[in-house]
């Protein structure tokens, strides 16, 4: 878990955006993973198997959510900050959140979720398209193609972004 | 190859996810086209912005193991205190576990479960047996965080599978 832990939070970190979700991301990770520990073939990756886990509660958290909270949101706002007692308490998590908030974050959050996971993957993992596949339940040819769009859609949205940031006088 | 093709395959191609005989064209091809080389450049300045933005390690909160440990304890999880013990495998040495050794850690362990589980006693050994026979009282509760912030934030972190 030392070991993993870091990793696992990183990368629940980029894929939440925020440091209270992240935690509880892995958190609660972590206690599926001892809950099915029996049933976790030897063999298998098992980093593989915890960003799998990850990558499925963030899924199902953003679609609870969607559910609970999109039509209540204004529209310059974003989802993702969203509870709001994620950094409004913690001072130094929202300057971090602030730091994350930079052009490639926000354009990686305007891709869907499974794309945001697929690029984390594989760009900031390392992970080869089988590996994603297996994390994400989908065959590499879904991988590829999430990818594929993904990336498309980054080339499209961090120059429109950074234009964006230039005319609000942003530093970044 | 055409241009079309060529362009299709760079995502592929900066991931190493295309075939030999794919590869070995792409390479060839970029080495005579200027705008697919660009393209290519494209691909790779992308990748390397994402990694870039995101290139802030952070360290392991540990209200994350308090959460874990209070919510495996308030279950008694089938398999748990096995889970434990076996995520704790590939965890790297930390000085402080020497110090748990010293310590109490001695004192507490089976030696019965000792013997029939493990012919050879290492330290880390007797690390995550104080830790996990311990595991409900305050002194574990110490040792147990001790052990996991220092290994948890090393820089060295180990990547064996468990
Ligand atoms: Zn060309």
């Amino acid at each position: 878990m030392a070991t993993y832990g870091k990793q696992t939070y990183n990368y629940a970190y980029r894929l939440t955006g925020n440091e209270a979700d992240a935690r509880d991301l892995t958190q609660e990770a972590f206690i599926r993973v001892f809950r099915a520990w029996r049933s976790f073939q030897p063999g298998t990756s098992f980093l593989s198997w915890i960003y799998r886990i990850v990558t499925n509660l963030h899924r199902d958290e953003l679609r609870r959510r969607k559910g609970v909270f999109l039509q209540e949101l204004p529209e310059d706002n974003q989802p993702q900050d969203l509870p709001a007692d994620s950094s409004a308490h913690d001072p130094i998590a929202a300057i971090h959140d602030r730091q994350l908030s930079s052009t490639m974050e926000g354009a990686l959050r305007q891709l869907t979720a499974d794309q945001r996971a697929v690029v984390l993957l594989a760009d900031l993992e390392d992970h080869s398209y089988q590996e994603i596949a297996a994390i994400m339940a989908c065959s590499i040819g879904t991988v590829r193609s999430r990818l594929h769009r993904a990336r498309m859609q980054l080339r499209k949205l961090v120059p429109r972004l950074r234009e964006q940031e230039r005319r609000q006088g942003s530093s970044l | 190859m055409n241009c079309e093709n060529c362009q299709a395959l760079l995502t592929d191609y900066v991931h190493g996810e295309v075939d030999a005989a794919s590869d070995a064209a792409v390479f060839q091809h970029l080495h005579g086209c200027a705008t697919c080389e660009s393209a290519w450049q494209a691909e790779l300045a992308l990748t390397e912005s994402l990694r870039s933005a995101f290139a802030v390690e952070r360290d392991f909160p540990t209200s994350i193991l308090a959460g874990v440990r209070q919510a495996v304890r308030a279950e008694k999880a089938p398999g748990a205190m096995a889970a434990l013990r076996a995520l704790l495998r590939p965890a790297v040495l930390a000085p402080a576990a020497a110090l748990i050794i010293a310590g109490a850690g001695i004192v507490h362990y089976n030696q019965a479960h000792i013997t029939a589980t493990s012919p050879q006693l290492s330290a880390e050994y007797l690390v995550r047996q104080h830790i996990v026979q311990t595991g409900g009282t305050q002194a574990s509760e110490r040792a147990w965080n001790g052990y996991m912030l220092t290994t948890a934030n090393a820089n060295d972190t180990n990547l064996g599978s468990p």
